[in-house]
């Protein structure tokens, strides 16, 4: 054996070993924590901003003539519109759900 | 004792406390992985481990329970390896190396460091998976994202060097 492979055979069995590997989880978890704290609240401020944005648009828009165009159209409603308000309404709150499940799960990990 | 697939599991399912018990795990291998890359220093070697099980934690979902955790640790690990070298100039620690985190008179072999000091990055990551750790050549290829041509030539190459 060659001085080569004794250095390599002496790294070998070289071990290193942690003092603490309690301080290094906890810090390694608390910047985890810290991470998902900032990616939460930047979903939820994006969330406010949305509503924010849907209730200015609300308030601003010409409500009398929004809701003339509404009771005009409530007495020309059939069954078939009803339908589709429906499925559309309910597909909306679908797709919301899921795409506030998929968040909350990368909010996890 | 649950294995590390299983940890993992748990980690997604009930939450980082279980990530601890991996660091636990696999602490010591990473800061020695980091010791034997970085030729001995201690902060790089520190912070490898800390970015390698960051990482790892964000790319959790992605880990394939059917393979080894620490093989795919060891990935992530030479992957934050070659971003602290490429930022080396203007790489700053991550916290205070003043602090006695770890063994002071650690046990290293410095005649070690010094053969393989000559070498370029990516041999010394060769070097040190085939002979220290003793990965077969597909592994490294795999580990490091090269093929294993490339691996084997880089090999001869730097076995020529520390002749």
């Amino acid at each position: 054996m060659n001085l080569f492979d004794s250095i390599v055979e002496k790294e070998k069995r070289t071990t290193y070993t942690h003092k603490n590997k309690d301080l290094l989880s906890f810090y390694v978890l608390t910047l985890v924590a810290q991470q998902q704290a900032a990616r939460k609240l930047k979903r939820n401020l994006l969330i406010l901003l949305m509503l924010f944005l849907v209730s200015l648009s609300l308030l601003l828009s010409p409500l009398t003539a929004v809701l003339h165009t509404m009771m005009t159209n409530l007495a020309s409603l059939s069954l078939i519109d009803i339908l589709e308000a429906v499925i559309i309404g309910y597909g909306l709150v679908f797709a919301l759900f899921t795409i506030l499940r998929g968040e909350s799960r990368s909010g996890l990990v | 004792m649950e294995t590390d697939a299983q940890l993992v599991l748990r980690t997604l399912n009930e939450g980082s406390h279980y990530y601890g018990l991996l660091i636990q795990r696999h602490a010591d291998y990473l800061y020695g992985l980091g010791m034997r890359l970085t030729g001995g220093k201690r902060e790089f070697a520190e912070d490898i481990s800390q970015q390698t099980f960051l990482k790892s934690y964000s790319y959790l979902k992605s880990f394939d329970s059917q393979k080894n955790f620490r093989h795919w640790l060891t990935g992530i690990a030479i992957n934050c390896y070659r971003d602290m070298i490429k930022k080396e100039n203007q790489y700053t620690p991550l916290e205070n190396t003043q602090e006695a985190t770890y063994t002071p008179a650690l046990q290293c072999n410095r005649d070690f460091f010094s053969v393989i000091n000559p070498l370029s990055e990516d041999e010394k990551v060769i070097f040190i998976l085939k002979y220290i750790y003793e990965h077969q050549i597909n592994e490294i290829a795999d580990l490091i994202d090269m093929k294993a041509g490339t691996v084997k030539s880089k090999i001869s190459r730097a076995m020529e060097k520390l002749k």
